[in-house]
């Protein structure tokens, strides 16, 4: 049930807006490239990221929330660890709504295929510690929402580049910047467990960056779209600050909006335990160290 | 009146002879009218949800709908199964249960070829969202330190008791799970099959051609895209497809060929519930009622050859009704006007005015030809007598239809236009294609029959050669005088006297019978019961049975509550006030509630799971931050559920209540004292609260709706179609005595039908209801015929007792035989499974034959009595009959 938690916000933030040393190489080196890049963006990384979600429609040729969108806002920390450095600790905090302040995520990600995760849930309201256990071969896990909005982990998983194959499609210009476009269409085993038949997607041919996805159901229809904005330079490196998914069938977007990102912050190991996630004095000391690191 | 009637009469008979030299043209413009009219019945729609009844505006609809754009629809498959070792714990049940589930899951890897199935059914299949079952079922195991998520059975290890047992100790320690997955025997269990049926998006698929440099709207919307909030900017609302019954129907029979394998078939009994498996008892329902609509053709077409003896008097008739119908149906398609089950009534509808309209030309033309007319003047003559009152009828029933149309009701329209096109069209099939027909072949009554010549004449002389040995065995052991009406001239001739000397007896008689039934008629309940539609013993009533009594029930109804503010869901005295109600109606109606299920039990159950599965606290938190905490777990885990269940900002949820089947009238109790028990509930918080609304909704409030929608329109219907008939008859007969002397025996067939229902208890039901107007329409018909050949003769005789005997003579004839004719093929409809139908058959028929009987007997003893002289001056009316035939 709570898969998801394998994975943290940063995970699908960075698998998304990876950057790939692009040249002249194929679409399945691109995207080997990318998921390398993704896994050393992981270490020592400190990020506060702010989920929207809400029913949208369209006004004077601009998308607006037709509601008052449910904002989620999220602390997390995050280091690599184990041979080679292939294995995942995170932790991560909601700051907002008030009523979900305090809930705590910690999740040991293995590289090994024979070793499973291990995720701890901390409810604050209720004082208490889960480990969810859900095991790495159980192939009927369905891909689940992040924080209840329209990303899901199947948008943000990495290390699966078998599991696809790529095709170049064209070199575009797209939006004013070149563009190569990729086509991701999942193998037979993998298909079974995915909720898209293909993704095509455009990537900044000089900033290494995805710009654009648009991603097909099973019956070969764009349900879905992804489209990045506000691309900055953050510690010589190129990222989009807002991530918006729309699901075209229910009109419904959700918004990533990364506020502040810092890498090679110096995390202490102690804050990717169990006590960080019940005692609140000692996680707001080791928080506010990586907040001043960050500032 | 009388001259303008006399005028209008004259004009009809010069129609066949005006037609005359353009026949061929007639006839090619019906031909091909047909055909291409006919091409379009393949793409026939038939739309049969309950909300296709009701007008979009009706109050249930929109709460319907408004429920569905909030939670989206569930339209899937529950196919429930028995295991024949009566243990659905078994090792060997769970076993194939769990190969069972595994093919369904992966349909894609079977080979439909070795299945006896076809590929383009087999696609179908991809319509299958999820399938859970007691194989893959997962349930949290908790510990103090852990929680794991595991499956009720282990995936792979193979089925031992060991393992039996323990899963069935899992399962039943499952919250919410009994009744939906197993009976609490144990003998039943249940596939919950997802489908995207109904939520399937129209959206174009991808072009292998995608334009990868193109920029749409949303490409130029993102531009600078700010996440703002603006309340008046447009929704693009994506359409989803409306699934076809074939679409079902493929569905369930490639479903069918995988849980019928021998395997499956062995161990499990299966009784599938939803769209998909009551598609299959509706088109096995529609097959063996056209089944039976084809016999009664066949008999019609039987007792019209017997009746008039030469082959054209019954082909061309037949040509002219099916024609009418195949233009009315043919035109509907193409105007992509979907139909429902009322379509079976228009066409009888149809079938009764045609041949009626038929029967009465055909016998006045072969009256005439036996009086040595030759065809043209006979032909001429018979649409002089027959032509006015054909016109009359016409008019009358489409003015009774329109009155239906008017009504505004979703099927109802349809239904009411469509039948009155489809009156109409027998009315200009009748006047301009019959006489067409008949020039090119037409009956020689008295002709010696002699050899055939040419080719056609001798395939034809082979090709009826049985039903003439048929008339040689009828004469020879008697039967030629029953089957060709020999007794019925003499009969007729005894009927002007018989009724003179019993007037007072007849009409005393008549009334009581209307008074008792009038009586009858007011005790009628409206009682639509979908079960009892269906035959004991027919597959769907014994899946309903079945799944009525072992599993949670086969109706389900939702209690659909807006806060009208954010948050409300996650406030613990909202919440507890559900759980509240929703014990209330659990415990109050366990007869008919089997379940119930909502927001708090989701609440009650995560809190359980979080405190290490302790049974105690399956209970809501008092503390609102610890039940949004609760939420912000499931909405995380299951985003999609969490949308069906509450939403967004948690201002609306509802409550899911399955129950067994029952009748509208239990139902609209049922919903008057569960609304006292919602009111009750919420009445607290409504302080905190000022806007809240409780509303009830689902597909049984909308069968409450149409059930009352339904019977509102009978009696507004059928008080518009009694104005108007009592109008024309009055018109026709130029005088309102005699207008609203007519009525009477026009409203006793109907009341007759209700009566017999009402004094024996038989409840009327939403297609049982439909039957008044078919009637009226039919025993007007004759009576128009009556009453216009009556009026006819007293002027031209100026003689009472003559005009009736004339009248009884000339059309009692052809209206015993439409009578005989279509009681027969209504009776045929007696013998469906689906007893709404079989309803209208026997009650139809009855009504036919009451009309018939107030026609020759009732009409003419109250004339008799009554002595109304429709306007023509100086009639003789105080003569008695003579017995004889006609002058």
């Amino acid at each position: 049930m709570m898969s998801f938690l394998q994975n943290t916000a940063l995970g699908l933030f960075i698998a998304l807006m990876s950057m790939a040393a692009v040249q002249a190489q194929s679409a399945k080196d691109i995207m080997i490239m990318v998921d390398e890049r993704t896994r050393q963006q992981n270490d020592s990384s400190f990020t506060i990221l702010r989920i929207s979600t809400c029913k949208y429609g369209l006004k004077g040729s601009k998308v607006k929330c037709t509601k008052k969108p449910v904002v989620k806002k999220l602390e997390s920390a995050s280091i690599t660890v184990g041979q080679n450095g292939k294995d995942i600790q995170s932790i991560l905090f909601v700051r907002e709504p008030k009523s979900e302040r305090g809930v705590g995520m910690l999740s040991h990600t293995y590289d090994d295929p024979n070793k499973d995760n291990e995720t701890w849930l901390y409810l604050s309201a209720l004082g208490k510690v889960k480990r969810m256990v859900a095991s790495n071969s159980d192939d009927d896990s369905e891909p689940v929402s992040l924080f209840g909005s329209e990303f899901t982990t199947e948008d943000q998983e990495t290390g699966k580049i078998d599991e696809y194959e790529y095709t170049l499609l064209d070199t575009v210009t797209y939006k004013g910047r070149k563009a190569v476009v990729i086509e991701q269409v999942p193998n037979a085993s993998r298909a079974r467990k995915s909720r898209y038949s293909k993704s095509v997607m455009w990537i900044d041919q000089e900033r290494f960056l995805m710009l654009k996805a648009a991603l097909y159901d099973r019956k070969g229809r764009e349900t879905r779209r992804i489209f990045a904005n506000k691309i900055e330079k953050i510690n010589g490196i190129y990222l989009a600050r807002s991530v918006t998914l729309m699901n075209l069938v229910e009109s419904r977007l959700s918004n990533m909006a990364l506020l502040s990102i810092d890498f090679g912050v110096d995390i202490n190991p102690a804050l990717l335990t169990k006590r960080a996630l019940t005692d609140t004095t000692f996680r707001e000391k080791h928080l506010k160290s990586l907040r001043a690191q960050a500032n | 009146m009388n001259r303008m009637l006399n005028a209008m009469a004259l004009w009809f008979a010069r129609v066949p002879n005006v037609c005359r030299p353009y026949r061929y043209y007639i006839l090619a413009l019906a031909f091909i009218g047909s055909v291409g009219l006919g091409l379009g019945i393949r793409h026939l729609e038939v739309d049969q949800s309950i909300d296709a009844w009701l007008s979009d505006d009706n109050i249930a609809v929109q709460a319907l709908d408004d429920f569905r754009a909030q939670f989206g629809s569930d339209d899937g498959l529950f196919l429930v199964y028995r295991a024949k070792d009566g243990d659905v714990f078994s090792p060997k049940s769970l076993s194939l249960l769990r190969d069972l589930t595994d093919q369904i899951d992966n349909w894609d890897r079977l080979e439909p070829a070795a299945l006896g199935v076809q590929d383009a059914v087999w696609k179908d299949l991809d319509h299958i969202l999820r399938v859970q079952t007691l194989a893959n079922l997962r349930y949290q195991e908790n510990t103090p330190e852990a929680m794991v998520s595991r499956r009720l059975l282990p995936k792979d290890s193979e089925v031992s008791k060991e393992i039996a047992e323990a899963t069935r100790a899992r399962a039943l320690d499952q919250d919410n799970i009994a009744l939906q997955m197993f009976s609490e025997n144990q003998e039943f269990g249940a596939l919950v099959i997802t489908t995207d049926f109904g939520a399937e998006p129209v959206l174009d698929a991808a072009q292998g051609d995608l334009d990868l440099e193109a920029e749409d709207e949303f490409e130029l919307a993102f531009d600078d895209f700010a996440l703002e909030v603006d309340e008046t900017a447009i929704v693009q609302d994506v359409e989803f497809i409306e699934v076809q019954p074939q679409t079902y129907l493929a569905f369930i029979t490639a479903l069918k060929a995988i849980y019928n394998q021998d395997q499956f078939a062995d161990q499990f009994e299966f009784y599938p519930i939803g769209m998909a498996g009551m598609m299959e008892s509706s088109m096995d329902i529609m097959i063996q009622s056209g089944l039976l609509l084809g016999i009664g053709v066949v008999l019609l077409v039987v007792l019209l050859w017997t009746l008039f003896q030469t082959a054209a008097a019954v082909i061309w008739p037949v040509l002219c009704i099916v024609a009418s119908m195949v233009w009315v149906v043919g035109g509907m398609t193409w105007l992509g006007i979907p139909t429902s089950q009322l379509l079976a009534l228009s066409a009888m509808l149809v079938l009764a005015v045609g041949v009626a309209d038929c029967v009465h030309v055909m016998s006045e033309y072969l009256y005439y030809r036996r009086e040595e007319l030759n065809h043209e003047e006979a032909l001429s003559k018979s649409y002089e007598k027959t032509g006015v009152p054909i016109l009359l009828t016409t008019l009358t029933t489409m003015a009774g239809m329109g009155a239906i149309a008017f009504g505004g009701l979703g099927q109802f329209v349809v239904f009411g236009i469509t039948s009155a096109a489809g009156v109409f069209a027998a009315f200009v099939f009748t006047l301009f294609v019959l006489p067409s027909l008949l020039e090119l072949w037409h009956p020689n009554p008295g002709k010696e029959t002699t050899a055939p010549t040419s080719l056609v004449g001798k395939i034809w002389h082979i090709a009826t050669l049985p039903f003439r040995l048929l008339f040689i065995v009828f004469r020879k052991i008697g039967l030629s005088w029953l089957f060709t009406a020999a007794w019925l001239p003499p009969l007729l001739a005894r009927i002007p006297k018989f009724s003179f000397q019993f007037r007072g007896l007849i009409i005393i008689v008549f009334t009581l019978i209307f008074g008792i039934c009038l009586y009858g008629a007011s005790k009628v309940k409206i009682d639509s019961n979908l079960v009892d539609l269906f035959r004991e013993g027919t597959p769907l009533r014994i899946t309903y049975e079945i799944v009525d009594t072992h599993m949670a029930g086969t109706s389900s109804m939702e209690i659909m509550m807006d806060f009208y503010e954010e948050d409300a869901l996650s406030d613990p005295t909202v919440l507890q006030a559900i759980d509240r109600l929703q014990e209330v109606i659990e415990s109050k109606y366990s007869h008919l509630v089997t379940r119930t299920n909502s927001i708090a039990d989701l609440v009650k159950s995560m809190h359980k799971t979080m405190q290490d599965g302790d049974q105690n606290f399956y209970t809501i938190p008092d503390d609102q931050q610890a039940v949004s905490q609760l939420l912000y777990l499931f909405n995380s885990s299951a985003p999609e559920d969490r949308q069906a269940l509450v939403s967004d900002d948690y201002a609306r949820s509802h409550i899911s209540i399955q129950m067994r089947n029952a009748g509208s009238v239990e139902y609209a109790e049922l919903l008057a004292r569960m609304q006292q028990d919602i009111d009750a509930a919420f009445s607290g918080l409504s302080t905190k609260y000022e806007q809240q609304k409780i509303t009830v909704t689902g597909s049984v409030a909308l069968l409450m709706q149409l059930a009352d929608v339904i019977s509102n329109l009978q009696v507004k219907s059928l008080t518009i179609a009694i104005v108007i008939i009592s109008a024309f008859l009055m018109l026709a007969l130029g005088s309102f005595y005699g207008g609203m002397l007519a009525i009477i025996p026009n409203m006793l067939p109907s009341v007759f039908a209700f009566g017999l229902m009402g004094l024996f208890g038989i409840p009327l039901d939403t297609d049982t209801l439909m039957i008044a107007p078919l009637i009226i329409g039919i025993a007007v018909d004759d009576t128009i015929h009556f009453v216009t050949h009556y009026r006819m003769a007293l002027a031209k005789h100026g003689d009472l007792a003559r005009a009736i005997k004339e009248a009884v003579l000339q059309v009692g004839q052809a209206v015993t035989f439409t009578t005989l004719v279509l009681g027969i093929c209504f009776f045929m409809l007696t013998f469906s499974d689906y007893l709404g139908l079989a309803k209208v058959g026997f009650f139809g028929a009855l009504a036919i034959f009451v009309a018939l009987l107030c026609d020759l007997l009732f009409l003419p003893a109250l004339i008799y009595v009554f002595k109304p002289k429709f306007g023509v001056k100086d009639a003789i009316t105080d003569t008695a009959p003579v017995a004889g035939a006609s002058s």
